[in-house]
């Protein structure tokens, strides 16, 4: 089981830190507020919250331990020198989401439980535990939840709503347990999530004054030509 | 007479060989192209999508969600905003038809996987067949979606030649330099239809 657990550990640091440096994730465009445009959107307060699917991430990882791998996961991108952004583990939704709670309302409107949609600024970043694909499948597309599909599709997300301030104020974050199924699974869940997901929902994922350390390098398999 | 008739055949075979073997090196040579512009699991986008095409971007429509001010009417609570993307296809490969204009819907939250679509721009996407909620993404993100030039009938020399004149979109937009999956692409002159014969091979294996 430890293991599993470090290998899943692998996954999301992995798709933590494998970006490049360069600036903010986000850049305001026409139609915020005066002043604003062209500014970084960053959380306000340089806080966020974040709340996690009561249901498993797979048939090998509960929900506890994937809750200590996404909180691994954050604290990469917050422990970066010069990144002033504090995340912590606010509670848990208030269900198990899953394909069959995503639901369209018959007029092209895509419903969902009321605390994963980009209007929820009370769970201001949720994180989905996708345990069969089947949200995936449902928010993607047909088929992008399947395994097949792993070598991008295994942690995924960002933000969903900005204030007119300049804020993010709403971000989601799906991790596909089909791709963390198996141990034999682990590792090329590690080498496909190479994006950086939590540092998009961070609002900074390319690092400017931080570099992934030579053991994050070789946990991940990557290159620096990669970063 | 007989002489002649050996000749012909040998001559038929030749030419027989010549084009198989021509047929063979251009299906290898699209194929090591298709690999350079679309990755190492450009074969894997191809079976996987349900929609490809190259073409045109009409318009991109994208909520406006805020919770200040201003346009809070335009968000209703309980939903999952969706962008709206039309495109004209100009070329169809997979799961659309020559002159379509397809509108397609995107879960917001995905547009930050893949660079953002402007009005006029010309590309090759791959698209994963609509969910039961009617939501597509590109597949792979970025890797299922191929800036082309102005002409939309070769890959674009700098994929992130597009990117750069794109104008601010009003939720915001991804730094232009932001990560990239792929470097920048150096083509000598990859056109759509060279990727469109590797893609359709693709298919069929």
């Amino acid at each position: 089981m430890r293991s599993r657990i470090a290998g899943v550990a692998v996954l999301l640091i992995c798709s933590a830190v494998a970006s490049r440096a360069g600036g903010p994730a986000f850049v305001a465009g026409s139609g915020y507020a005066s002043g604003v445009e062209g500014q970084p959107l960053i959380w306000a307060s340089g806080s966020v919250q974040y709340f996690t699917d009561q249901g498993n991430l797979s048939a090998i990882l509960t929900g506890a331990q994937a809750d200590a791998l996404v909180a691994t996961a954050f604290s990469t991108w917050t422990s970066i020198p010069g990144v002033a952004l504090s995340a912590s583990q606010g509670g848990h939704l208030a269900e198990d989401v899953n394909g069959s709670n995503i639901e369209t309302n018959g007029y092209g409107v895509v419903t969902a439980p009321a605390d994963i949609t980009s209007s929820a600024t009370g769970t201001p970043v949720g994180i989905i535990y996708d345990y069969d694909g089947t949200v995936t499948d449902a928010i993607l597309g047909q088929g992008a939840g399947d395994l097949d599909d792993c070598f991008t599709n295994a942690v995924y997300g960002g933000p969903d709503n900005f204030s007119m301030g300049g804020n993010i104020v709403h971000a989601l974050v799906v991790i596909n347990g089909v791709c963390a199924s198996t141990s034999a699974q682990l590792p090329f869940g590690a080498r496909a999530g190479a994006h950086g997901w939590f540092g998009v929902v961070a609002g900074q994922p390319e690092r400017v004054d931080a570099e992934p350390s030579s053991r994050q390098r070789r946990l991940c398999g990557v290159s620096g030509d990669a970063l | 007479m007989r002489a002649s008739r050996r000749v012909w055949v040998v001559a038929l075979v030749c030419l027989s060989n010549f084009c198989v073997s021509s047929f063979a090196a251009a299906q290898q040579s699209d194929q090591v192209i298709a690999e350079r512009v679309l990755g190492p699991q450009w074969k894997q986008l191809s079976r996987r999508a349900g929609m490809i095409f190259a073409g045109t971007v009409l318009a991109t429509v994208t909520p406006t969600v805020t919770t200040g001010t201003g346009a809070t009417d335009r968000l209703v609570p309980g939903t999952t905003p969706a962008v709206q993307l039309s495109f004209r296809v100009d070329k169809a490969i997979a799961g659309v038809e020559q002159g379509q204009v397809l509108t397609i819907h995107e879960w917001a939250g995905a547009w930050s996987m893949h660079r953002p679509m402007t009005r006029g721009q010309h590309i090759l996407i791959f698209l994963y067949p609509p969910s039961r909620l009617g939501l597509t993404s590109p597949v792979g993100g970025s890797l299922g979606q191929v800036a082309l030039d102005l002409s939309g009938n070769n890959v674009s020399k700098d994929m992130q030649e597009l990117d750069a004149q794109r104008p601010a979109a009003a939720i915001g937009f991804r730094n232009a330099s932001s990560p990239r999956p792929r470097a920048t692409v150096d083509n000598g002159r990859v056109s759509v239809v060279q990727l469109e014969r590797a893609i359709r091979s693709a298919r069929e294996e």
